[in-house]
């Protein structure tokens, strides 16, 4: 009943014309930037942030949240429309939304990414209405030891992410490892592999590494066809899921929404971890597995659930404990100072009106979302029968805007374009570049965080094995290696024995 | 008679030109915006400082504040930029101390030196505390250090960085008490804070606005690095006055680049000390958990060559510089 009570005090809020109009100006904003490549919702929030002095607390909170959860839905669609990830977290939709797009069902891709992310959405807000605090219990429980081994996980996870050679998947996983150790090694204080350019100090960044990777090296590809020809050549079939398609997608968005929902409560690249953890899982629990990256509709589903749950999840810790999950959250939290409010574990009970108000808008911000996205997908369908030499030139002039804007630094230009160069390497040589993204984030984390679990320990290793939350991943861990080497051991030994009774005869 | 014409275009150009450019280096300045260099990213305490001053220093001084991100290297990118700038007064910069003292001292590809500056102004600082984690032996400043006396180096302590200025602070507290702790370095206080909340170290030195947001989740505040009690901090000691005379805090200010010229110089100190003594400013930046601190160009030029003499005194005898990372 006090929930109830909660809600509808925080429906008087957002309910309120002005805040409602925030709140919508957030969301478009968010989906604005998340469709944008490169743009993201820290530069999209940065941007707004001055126009924050002028308007209510309330109100700012709604609208910054609304580019977030806002970006979120956007990040979706050049992934699937032309292979580029809007945002980090949409990486794993180019898998199988770029091979639907291809096959002419860029509007069922977009349209379950869109009724995906609502879902999640709204579960999500069910989550922290009802979950806050044992949940902010929950992120507190992570200590050097589990960040770790959750980060193992996350390697071993790239075993499932394999479609193609596991032994290249290994091998650009490892690469990615490297270009991780490249900056401030943050332990010793060590500047590595630099240079002298200050600008590595921080290691390579992450969205000129994927703008690259999967932006500008398909430009690269396209460049090689002939130059009349539009992105989709086949026909494009429907624009809305079907009945076959819901039924593809029903669990994986059930299970992506409680997968994203729990690791987004974690401060780290959350929502990325959760998209290539939902696939993985989807992966592993479907009965064709090897539908996976050829365009199937649950690989979209799946993930996509997953980032906006996550981004749901990370609103417990930043409202409950003040403690920002993620470079998105930081500069919400930096709105928070800027106001005079104090973020922490009181702020719940401090100022009830912004938490459940902000809540509330949430909700409403992703029915406004849905409404906004799926009369815009016939058009965004359209974006592909553009021709290639005017939708690329326009694609590579935003990857360049995007990747500038996030940090003013030119290195960052020159980086996406060596990485553009090594994509495009990479793909003429068959190499799958999801597990080089992958690694290249969590190397440095979980470098860093298995030097600080050892410092805590005194150097003692058995900490991953005692301590029960680090123990769980490390087992999971050890039964997906175990797991996927059992059959390749048994084929063998089938063979040895085949062999053995040739010998005996 | 053409080539005649074009000559006098161009003498008239030349002249035209010398003209505005002795004006923007005297009796004008400023005639156009100025570029504000903040190191660090939108939304972090440096912006917000900016972002609170901004009105107030486009009012002062009649033209535009234009803020330019420069995050890398913890600060260090931005301040090299600055060091290389025209020093014509229209690139300013934020700085963090002691940052911009550690820096040329500790980091290989930092190029700028802490004297290549003008100090014109120290703004605020950030306090930092000493803080531990719920059910710690120890719930006193006093008890801390009897208990790490007792078990030395068994004590953690984070603080975000390393060769950064809360890393410096604990080394300084470790040498002012005569105790060993092992120092853990995490990367934000977005950071330090669920570790120490959640208990998986045993003590942080943190800034005080966080110190403040921690309140009442089971972690105690042993001390504070100010002068007086802060008020938002209830009942918390400072160490000076519990005998430890140290101060560790965060010192933000402005600068620019070495040899401006007096006269603007001298035109920015004027401005920015009305400023940073304003009231109402005053006001603004202990709403939003600073300590205001304001000083002349003078007093902060002065403050910083103390500051960085403190500094390489404790990086000597911790043997930190002997290797430039």
């Amino acid at each position: 009943m006090e929930i109830l009570n909660h809600l509808l005090q925080g429906a008087i809020v957002a309910f309120q014309p002005v805040n409602l109009l925030f709140c919508f100006i957030g969301v478009l904003m968010g989906t604005l930037v998340g469709v944008l490549p490169g743009l993201g919702p820290t530069a999209a929030i940065a941007l707004l942030l001055p126009v924050s002095f002028h308007i209510p607390p309330v109100a700012t909170i709604i609208m910054l949240s609304g580019i977030y959860y806002g970006a979120m839905y956007g990040g979706s669609t050049t992934s699937i429309l032309v292979n580029m990830p809007g945002e980090a977290a949409s990486v794993i939709t180019c898998l199988d939304g770029y091979q639907m797009a291809k096959q002419g069902r860029a509007g069922p891709a977009l349209g379950i990414a869109a009724f995906g992310s609502f879902i999640a959405g709204t579960l999500g807000i069910f989550g922290i209405v009802l979950l806050a605090p044992p949940m902010a219990k929950f992120a507190l429980a992570f200590g050097p030891p589990e960040y770790f081994s959750m980060m193992l996980m996350g390697i071993v996870i790239i075993i499932y992410m394999s479609s193609g050679s596991i032994l290249k998947d290994f091998m650009t996983a490892i690469f990615g490892l490297l270009l991780g150790t490249i900056g401030m090694d943050t332990i010793a204080g060590t500047q590595r592999l630099t240079f002298g350019v200050l600008e590595l100090a921080d290691g390579i960044g992450f969205i000129p590494a994927v703008m690259g990777l999967f932006g500008i090296s398909e430009i690269l590809m396209n460049v090689e066809r002939i130059v009349t020809t539009t992105l989709v050549t086949e026909k494009v079939k429907n624009l809305m899921p079907t009945l076959q398609d819901w039924k593809d997608s029903i669990k994986p968005i059930l299970r992506g929404s409680g997968l994203g929902f729990l690791i987004g409560v974690l401060p780290g690249p959350a929502p990325v971890i959760a998209t290539y953890a939902s696939y993985a899982m989807e992966k592993k629990l479907s009965k064709t597995p090897e539908r996976f990256g050829t365009g199937f509709i649950a690989g979209v589903a799946g993930p996509e659930s997953a980032n906006n749950a996550a981004s749901s999840g990370a609103m417990i810790p930043l409202f409950t404990l003040g403690i920002p999950a993620n470079s998105v959250i930081a500069v919400l939290l930096g709105a928070f100072m800027i106001h005079g409010l104090q973020p922490g574990p009181m702020f719940i009970t401090k100022y009830p009106e912004i938490f459940w108000g902000t809540i509330v808008s949430m909700y409403l911000g992703n029915a406004m979302l849905l409404v906004l996205n799926l009369p815009l997908i016939p058009l965004w369908v359209k974006v592909l029968k553009i021709p290639y030499s005017i939708l690329f030139p326009l694609i590579l002039i935003f990857c360049l805007i995007g990747v500038y804007s996030l940090n003013f630094s030119q290195v960052e230009i020159g980086l996406m374009t060596a990485f553009g160069v090594l994509g495009y390497v990479m793909r003429k040589f068959k190499f799958e570049m999801a597990p080089l993204i992958l690694a290249l984030v969590l190397g440095p984390m979980m470098e860093s965080n298995l030097r600080l679990a050892l410092l805590l320990s005194q150097g003692d290793a058995s900490v991953f094995l005692t301590q029960p939350i680090s123990a769980v991943f490390i087992g999971i861990s050890a039964l997906l290696v175990v797991s996927n080497m059992i059959p390749a051991i048994r084929k063998r030994r089938s063979k040895f024995k085949e062999k053995l009774g040739e010998d005996d005869v | 008679m053409k080539s005649k014409y074009l000559v006098g275009i161009v003498l008239a150009c030349v002249l035209g030109f010398s003209i505005t450019a002795a004006r923007a280096q005297g009796a004008g300045y400023p005639a156009k915006e100025i570029s504000y260099i903040i190191a660090f990213n939108p939304g972090g305490e440096s912006d917000i400082e900016f972002r609170l001053m901004q009105p107030f220093f486009e009012k002062a001084l009649g033209v535009r504040f234009v803020p330019d991100y420069k995050p890398a290297a913890g600060g260090a990118l931005a301040w090299q930029t600055l060091a290389g700038a025209a020093p014509d007064g229209y690139t300013l910069a934020g700085f963090n101390s002691p940052h911009i003292i550690t820096q040329p001292l500790t980091m290989k590809d930092v190029k700028f030196q802490t004297e290549d500056f003008t100090y014109l102004s120290m703004i605020e600082n950030t306090p930092s505390t000493l803080v531990v984690k719920k059910g710690f032996p120890a719930t006193s400043l006093k008890e801390f250090v009897d208990y790490a006396k007792k078990n030395p180096g068994k004590v953690t302590i984070a603080a975000v960085g390393k060769f950064s200025g809360p890393h410096l602070n604990v080394l300084q507290f470790m040498k002012v008490a005569g105790i060993k702790l092992t120092y853990i370095p995490l990367q934000g206080t977005g950071q330090v804070k669920p570790q120490i909340m959640g208990g998986h170290v045993d003590a942080a030195f943190t800034n005080s606005p966080a110190a403040v947001e921690m309140m009442g989740t089971g972690v105690t505040v042993l001390a504070v690095g100010t002068e007086a009690r802060m008020k938002q901090l209830p009942g918390v000691p400072t160490f000076a006055e519990l005998g430890y005379k140290i101060y560790p805090r965060i010192d933000r200010g402005i600068i620019g680049p070495k040899n401006l010229p007096k006269d603007i110089a001298q035109k920015l100190d004027k401005a920015f000390y009305a400023i940073v003594t304003n009231k109402e400013v005053q006001a603004k930046l202990s709403e939003a958990g600073f300590v205001p601190n304001p000083m002349t160009m003078a007093q902060a030029t002065q403050y910083m060559k103390e500051q960085k003499e403190q500094v390489k005194k404790l990086l000597d005898e911790e043997k930190l510089m002997e290797t430039k990372h």
